[in-house]
């Protein structure tokens, strides 16, 4: 298949269009892993016993909750800083 | 109904989509500057909407945040539903148990119709770029009521509380006294609760073509100790007698379809209506009343997004339509500040 320079151009634009949503995607990953993290060490900080599903039921407090909504919220500005400096 | 007991990786995920929706806001605000900041009069945009997207997005080309607010939402579009049907499957074994007995419980009844044949414009269509519609999932209607809307849009949603919002619409009917409504497009039952709430002494019919999504409704009602009857059923072809209803209404349904079934509802909602009833609809801005460059960034937000009909829908003028179809007083406005959503109210003679 032959493409003319304009074509090149377009599909140059949606390979980065889909490179990009696999950015997000491993990125959402990424934070469910911090996320975790996080829940994992606020049980032992509490000193609590870590049984089979105990990380998967915990519920944030308010306060773990309002942390790791300022975390996210600036991983993904970061991100998205990079991906458009203009924003 | 108490908030989705998500695990760990549902709800870490879902809360990133929340902060992903909020940064693409924040992509379209840095858009609309770039745009205001390239001095174009929205006057001056081509008057057909594909010639108008072609010439904007060839000013904008040079847009990083343009290029990453389409990437993004493409991302969002795509994974939002994944998200919210991967969060349920992690908690189905212990919530199903509850579920299923939200639906055994009564007073609500759900009737569906095995026969039902699905018009083309609904059926295999992958709305709001969610894999399947409304039906492909056995609890869609679980995952789109109490996951994605709840944790999710009601979240991001740029006008405040959207469910409140819902109340507020139904402040604007002409009359306090409805005993037998009728809703179109009840879906999960959010507008069906703000009736019922409105109109505590009412009768609340409501149907939809989604079962899975009616099942929800059903849970929402019994778990409220409300009497709805919900039924499986198209909207332009309702199986009930002439003159059943004193309120016919829907909210946000009606941009999900082409004109051709928007006028057959008309239709239908004349008929069952009873004289003196009234008629009440709520959905998206009509694009005659944005200036040019509003309307494209809703047409191009809709189109990307999932939305097959919202074009040709948003661009009828629905109360002209209603009052073609019979509704002679049918009458078009939108709710302040921003025009949203918009009304279209009438009678029956």
């Amino acid at each position: 298949m032959t493409v003319d320079a304009s074509d090149r151009e377009r599909l140059l634009d949606a390979r980065i269009d889909k490179l990009t949503q696999a950015l997000m995607y491993v990125a959402g990953e990424l934070w469910t892993a911090r996320d975790r993290q996080a829940v994992l060490e606020r049980i032992l900080i509490e000193g609590q016993t870590i049984a089979p599903g105990s990380v998967d039921s915990h519920r944030p407090d308010a306060a773990l909750a309002e942390a790791l909504t300022a975390e996210r919220e600036t991983f993904v500005a970061r991100i998205l800083d990079y991906l458009a400096p203009d924003n | 109904m108490n908030e989705a007991p998500l695990l760990q990786s549902g709800r870490s995920r879902l809360d990133f989509m929340v902060s992903a929706s909020r940064g693409l806001g924040r992509l379209h605000g840095a858009v609309r500057q770039q745009v205001d900041a390239l001095g174009i009069a929205p006057d001056d945009l081509p008057d057909d909407l594909d010639a108008r997207d072609a010439f904007l997005c060839d000013q904008l080309a040079g847009s990083d945040a343009f290029h990453a607010a389409d990437a993004l939402q493409g991302y969002l579009g795509k994974e939002h539903g994944r998200v919210a049907r991967d969060a349920f499957n992690e908690i189905a074994p212990a919530v199903l148990p509850e579920l299923e007995a939200l639906e055994a419980k009564g007073p609500a009844t759900l009737t569906v119709d095995p026969d039902l044949v699905m018009p083309d414009y609904f059926d295999g269509v992958d709305f709001h770029s969610t894999l399947g519609g409304w039906d492909r999932h056995e609890q869609q209607g679980y995952i789109h009521g109490e996951i994605v809307h709840r944790l999710m849009v009601a979240k991001v949603f740029p006008l405040g509380d959207m469910f409140a919002q819902r109340r507020a619409v139904l402040k604007e009917l002409p009359r306090q006294d409805y005993r037998d409504i009728l809703e179109l497009g009840t879906s999960s039952g959010h507008f069906t609760v703000a009736l019922q709430q409105t109109f505590p002494d009412a009768h609340i019919t409501g149907i939809d073509l989604a079962a899975p999504m009616l099942r929800q409704a059903l849970r929402v009602a019994n778990e409220a100790g409300w009497a709805w009857t919900l039924k499986q059923m198209a909207a332009e072809k309702l199986a009930f007698a002439d003159d059943s209803f004193d309120l016919v209404t829907a909210y946000s349904f009606l941009h999900e379809m082409p004109e051709s079934a928007i006028r057959a509802i008309y239709r239908e909602a004349l008929r069952v209506l009873r004289p003196g009833g009234s008629l009440l609809i709520a959905d998206i801005t009509p694009y005659a009343v944005q200036d040019k460059m509003t309307m494209w960034r809703a047409d191009r937000s809709a189109t990307h997004g999932g939305e097959p009909w919202w074009r040709e829908s948003a661009m009828l003028d629905w109360a002209a339509i209603a009052r073609e179809e019979g509704f002679a007083d049918a009458t078009g406005r939108g709710i302040a500040p921003k025009n949203f959503p918009w009304l279209v109210e009438a009678s029956k003679a």
